[in-house]
């Protein structure tokens, strides 16, 4: 009887351990490369995984010269940058000061949801590899274009919740990520570019000098 | 009196040469008419013409539809980067459109709206084969008598089309994925 009950205790420890395991990494976007997705990786020879499909993803060119955007202290002096992502409608507007900088259709959380609340981009990569999910929705999905990664007091920059480039999915204006906001390629390029910080090359790191854009998400996804 | 007649006849000879000259002239006028090309007013004697460019959303492939109106109807043209891939004529007061989402994610197909007479039908154009797939009439016959296709949105993968229904009986139906290689349906567990 007590070995039994030594049993059924052992039991409940290990299943205790294995959820909590299990939901500590679903804190995270990309729960299978919660820490490597935070890192610049470009693999111009890997294949990835969607929706049970095999995709080439897009050939990333480090020295491509993809930093347009203004030299710091050479931006025109019209505002504040800011992005804004409503979540019911699928849609990021960008402002600098009251001037509409882009508008366009994402995709939040489906499988996984996206934070509302105020937040700041923190980190710029140039290309991630990203992967989680598990039985169909499985992915694995390597250079993952124009990463910006956002975080606030609450959702920790380790979490990696970021905005950028999709190239695995077209069906944008309805929730299709794991967490993260999914943009097209063009779009995400062309946000890349603008906001802040400034990019320093194929990693950038916010600092007092270099400050990221602020980003609004608020609203409730459809389902 | 002889000269007076002499005078008559002289007057009427005049007479008929203008008349005889102004009938030669006539008829050279109506032969030259006649071989004046003739308007014909084919099937597809162009009104009016547009021209819409869409971009993947990878910004690599740019989908040019021009449209003509012709008298019987419609024609549109499809290109991709230049190079036509086919052409489709609709009659009067139908359209046939781009969603936002069209392009596959690895820009190998590509998805249309066609309305005809108020009935809407998608389908699927791979640029490799040259032909269209209805997958609206494929869905009508697999599974017309409970569900009808509410909307296509975009694509879940490189070869699956999001479809989201409605039923037959009233409510939201299922959503699915269309496979576009083997022209099948995957009935999906949650809502897109």
């Amino acid at each position: 009887m007590r070995f039994r009950q030594l049993v059924f205790l052992a039991f409940l420890i290990f299943a205790g351990l294995f959820v909590f395991n299990d939901m500590s990494r679903r804190k995270c976007a990309n729960f299978r490369s919660c820490e490597e997705s935070l890192k610049l990786s470009v693999n111009n020879s890997e294949v990835g995984t969607f929706s049970g499909r095999k995709i080439l993803p897009p050939s990333i060119d480090l020295s491509y010269g993809t930093f347009e955007a203004d030299v710091l202290g050479e931006a025109a002096d019209i505002g504040e940058k800011h992005i804004y992502v409503d979540l019911g409608t699928q849609t990021l507007r960008a402002y600098e000061g009251d001037k509409l900088f882009m508008e366009t259709v994402i995709s939040s959380g489906k499988w996984g949801k996206t934070p509302t609340g105020e937040f700041k981009i923190w980190e710029k990569l140039r290309a991630t590899k990203m992967s989680g999910g598990s039985g169909a929705d499985y992915y694995y999905l390597p250079n993952v274009p124009f990463v910006m990664f956002f975080s606030n007091n609450e959702v920790a920059a380790g979490r990696g919740f970021s905005l950028h480039g999709t190239y695995w999915h077209n069906n944008f204006g309805y929730p299709m990520s794991h967490g993260c906001v999914n943009m097209r390629i063009i779009d995400a390029e062309k946000l890349y570019n603008w906001v802040g910080p400034v990019a320093e090359g194929n990693v950038t790191l916010s600092t007092a000098d270099n400050p990221g854009t602020v980003v609004t998400i608020y609203g409730q996804a459809p389902i | 009196m002889g000269k007076h007649l002499f005078r008559i006849i002289t007057l009427a000879v005049v007479i008929f040469a203008l008349f005889g000259i102004l009938a030669i002239l006539r008829r050279n006028s109506l032969q030259e008419g006649g071989n004046k090309p003739v308007p014909i007013f084919a099937s597809e004697t162009p009104i009016s013409t547009s021209s819409i460019d869409v971009l993947s959303p990878d910004g690599k492939v740019t989908l040019t539809m021009k449209e003509k109106k012709v008298e019987a109807g419609v024609v549109h043209t499809f290109s991709v980067s230049n190079k036509e891939i086919f052409s489709k004529t609709l009659p009067k007061d139908s359209s046939l459109t781009i969603p936002f989402n069209a392009f596959s994610p690895d820009n190998k197909y590509i998805f249309l709206k066609k309305t005809v007479l108020g009935k809407v039908d998608y389908f699927v154009f791979p640029f490799s084969e040259g032909t269209e797939i209805n997958f609206s009439g494929l869905f009508t016959e697999k599974f017309g008598s409970e569900l009808t296709i509410e909307d296509a949105t975009g694509w879940g993968g490189v070869d699956l089309v999001v479809i989201n229904t409605q039923k037959v009986s009233g409510g939201k139906g299922p959503s699915f994925w269309f496979e576009v290689p083997s022209r099948s349906f995957i009935r999906l567990s949650h809502a897109f």
